[in-house]
């Protein structure tokens, strides 16, 4: 990516979106991390090219608030609600590639409320 | 086509049995995929029902309502109004759309969890660096000062310091150099409000800074955090050695006239160099100790020159209220404090976290409705706001609406956003004496009163705690509490004795069962605390002797046992487990 030369040469910038309809987000911060997030988000990075999954955006994100749910692991698949998993470990992360992603099914466990709308979106 | 889910969170766990086998029954199961989930401010509801994609959400439903949604909503598309979850809105904060949802709302957060901190482009996608683009292009130092002078912004380090009075004097001082610091070097027990921002969000830093600089007139600015923050001092480095590729830091800022530098310097981990002239001298390569203030480092800082020095989150707001206007910003909170505040809320709740909410926003709704309430269903004690140099608030403030004066007429702090809830089995002479500990260790020891005070206040509360005190011994507290508040040299010295005041303002019965009946009737005293075991009550089930990490219990399978006492070292195990209460504190 080249400098900014200008205010207008900023502001005209798009940065690329990417048009994947799966997102995984897990939140890595120190206290995501120290509960484990890293090796989750190992673990899908791994699994995603195992079983050659495509159009998925697996991305690490800060905090998301609730530490007593870490790790915390968002999913937003187009026509479903995003959910945000709470207490994922290495099982449960499995279980989020087969169900939620392959087949669609939301896992009717560790379900979490997000406490809080996007003001960017109002 | 969207797919169907109802997300169920009730006290009831029949709940979501009944919707699923009722389903069934009208033969729409199939439709949708119904699932369990945790709910935010389930403390107030019995339950909460989500329909997506509706968006509408339910509450108070029980087995015995459930039918009128599957009749009206499901089957026929009709709201039932009577069970409709109204969101509660605040006249204070209800801005356009703008709305809290569940007590909370999040400014300086906004991009936490969103964004990949890593990532430029994901912060310039969710409009970063526009109000720097915007200030560049159209607006003057003076129109910034305006603008901030409108959201009427303070400092969220603690003190609530007007944040444009600091901007204007260091940009009304003549100077050719001059900085803008901020001061990451957080320290409070408990408090990790800007460790998250860091990690989360670096750019918004950056970017506050940007803009603090061309309106008071820096060059370079410093980015003082503590060393124990590896993680957002990676991300930092990251987020600045992006900027400067993009050109958004470093000479000429796009294309225009205006250059700016940023560097890190670390903290070694002293918490007074959380105190502004300290983190000045640690900058600096000195050793970091406080120096009289005036001069403030506005107009005599850095190297003896115009500083500003703000803390992570008031420069997380700068984006966005120069984004959206200083007036938007102004209509959120309180009449004296405006905008959002990020506690982390840890202790004895349930949902420990970081929680941003609105000023005005009551302690209670914040430990209840966003934490959950308390750890274990047990009694609520207290609330401890502001760390060190913060009190304790009991129960009946609970309903106290959170601004910079409430917290302090209250005789605790909003200090940086730490909020520790305790519970019954707390001892506040205990809790006393824990940050007094911390305030011992951190002193610099520069200045007699905070040297001097705390110490002797410290050896006063160990000699409570283990009984020995005498009808003096309040009053000791009071008078070194009042020199060290207006002799010490900065705050943490003068700040020092709060934590030991609130405690004796609102739990001086406590104090007294210390001096006088030689009891500490939470157990944390453990030169005030014996345990036994009540033969009666006993059944000899063993868990306690199991359970005993130093092996003083004995006795045989189904035997009433006995505690050793030279061997006990009263950690209260014991007396945790014991189903039959046959375990005695005393």
């Amino acid at each position: 990516m080249n400098k900014f030369r200008s205010i207008d040469d900023f502001e005209s910038f798009k940065p690329e979106i990417s048009n994947n309809k799966i997102k995984i987000l897990v939140g890595m911060g120190s206290c995501g991390i120290a509960a484990g997030a890293d090796k989750v988000y190992e673990l899908f990075n791994e699994e995603i090219s195992k079983r050659g999954l495509n159009g998925i955006d697996l991305k690490k994100v800060g905090c998301l608030g609730l530490c007593f749910s870490e790790p915390n692991v968002e999913v937003q698949i187009e026509d479903l609600p995003d959910i945000l998993y709470g207490k994922v470990d290495l099982n449960f992360a499995i279980r989020i590639i087969e169900e939620h992603i392959v087949e669609g099914k939301i896992i009717n466990e560790h379900i979490f409320d997000k406490p809080y709308i996007d003001v960017l979106n109002l | 086509m969207s797919v169907n889910v109802i997300f169920i969170s009730s006290n009831d766990p029949e709940l979501y049995h009944v919707m699923v086998k009722k389903l069934r029954e009208k033969n729409i199961k199939q439709n949708y995929q119904i699932r369990r989930f945790n709910a935010f401010g389930l403390y107030k509801y019995s339950s909460i029902l989500h329909i997506y994609p509706d968006n509408v959400k339910y509450v108070n439903v029980t087995v015995d309502n459930i039918d009128k949604i599957i009749e009206n909503h499901l089957l026929n598309g009709k709201i039932v109004d009577s069970l409709l979850y109204k969101d509660e809105i605040k006249n204070n904060v209800k801005i356009g759309k703008l709305h809290i949802y569940h007590k909370q709302l999040r400014l300086v957060l906004r991009n936490s969890g969103i964004i990949d901190p890593e990532d430029i482009n994901s912060y310039i996608e969710r409009n970063g660096y526009r109000a720097l683009a915007k200030v560049l292009k159209s607006m003057k130092p003076d129109d910034i000062i305006e603008e901030l002078k409108k959201s009427n912004l303070r400092g969220r380090g603690g003190a609530g310091y007007p944040t444009w009075m600091k901007w204007n004097f260091s940009k009304n001082t003549e100077n050719d150099t001059k900085y803008i610091v901020c001061n990451a070097d957080e320290g409070d027990p408990g408090a990790y409000m800007d460790r998250s921002v860091l990690e989360s969000d670096p750019h918004s830093i950056i970017e506050g800074m940007l803009i603090g600089a061309y309106t008071i007139g820096a060059k370079q600015g410093y980015l003082y955090v503590r060393a124990e923050y590896p993680l957002a001092i990676k991300r930092l480095q990251k987020a600045i050695d992006d900027a400067k590729s993009y050109g958004l830091l470093g000479k000429n800022i796009l294309g225009t006239a205006f250059s700016f530098d940023l560097e890190i310097r670390l903290g070694a981990g002293a918490f007074v160099c959380g105190e502004e002239t300290a983190l000045i001298s640690s900058i600096e390569g000195k050793r970091g100790i406080p120096r009289p203030r005036p001069p403030f480092p506005s107009t005599n800082g850095l190297w003896n020159k115009p500083t500003v020095i703000n803390n992570v989150e008031t420069l997380a707001n700068i984006p966005l209220i120069l984004l959206k206007g200083g007036d938007w910003y102004n209509k959120i909170g309180t009449t004296e404090s405006k905008g959002t505040k990020v506690f982390a809320l840890t202790g004895k709740v349930q949902k420990s976290g970081l929680v941003e909410v609105p000023m005005g926003t009551t302690l209670r709704e914040i430990i209840y409705d966003v934490g959950g309430g308390i750890l274990n269903d047990k009694e609520f004690k207290a609330v401890q706001t502001g760390g060190p140099s913060g009190g304790v608030i009991p129960e009946k403030y609970l309903d106290t609406e959170i601004s910079y004066e409430s917290l302090s007429q209250l005789g605790s702090i909003m200090g940086s956003g730490g909020m520790i809830v305790m519970d019954k089995s707390d001892c506040m002479v205990d809790v006393a004496k824990f940050y007094l500990q911390f305030t011992v260790d951190e002193s610099c020891g520069k200045c007699s009163p905070c040297r001097i005070g705390g110490k002797q206040m410290l050896d006063i509360l160990t000699e409570i705690s283990e009984g020995k005190g005498d009808d003096n011994t309040i009053n000791k507290l009071y008078r070194i509490s009042s020199a060290m508040q207006k002799a010490s040299l900065c705050g943490l010295g003068q700040t020092a004795p709060n934590p030991v005041i609130s405690t004796l303002k609102y739990f001086e019965k406590e104090y007294i069962d210390h001096i006088k009946d030689k009891k500490c009737n939470s157990g944390k005293c453990k030169s005030l605390v014996s345990y036994s075991i009540n033969k009666d009550e006993c059944i000899g089930c063993q868990l306690c002797a199991k359970r005993c990490p130093v092996d003083a219990i004995v006795g045989d399978k189904k035997i009433a046992h006995s505690i050793i006492e030279s061997k006990c070292i009263k950690c209260g195990l014991c007396y945790e487990v014991c189903k039959f209460n046959a375990v005695v504190m005393a």
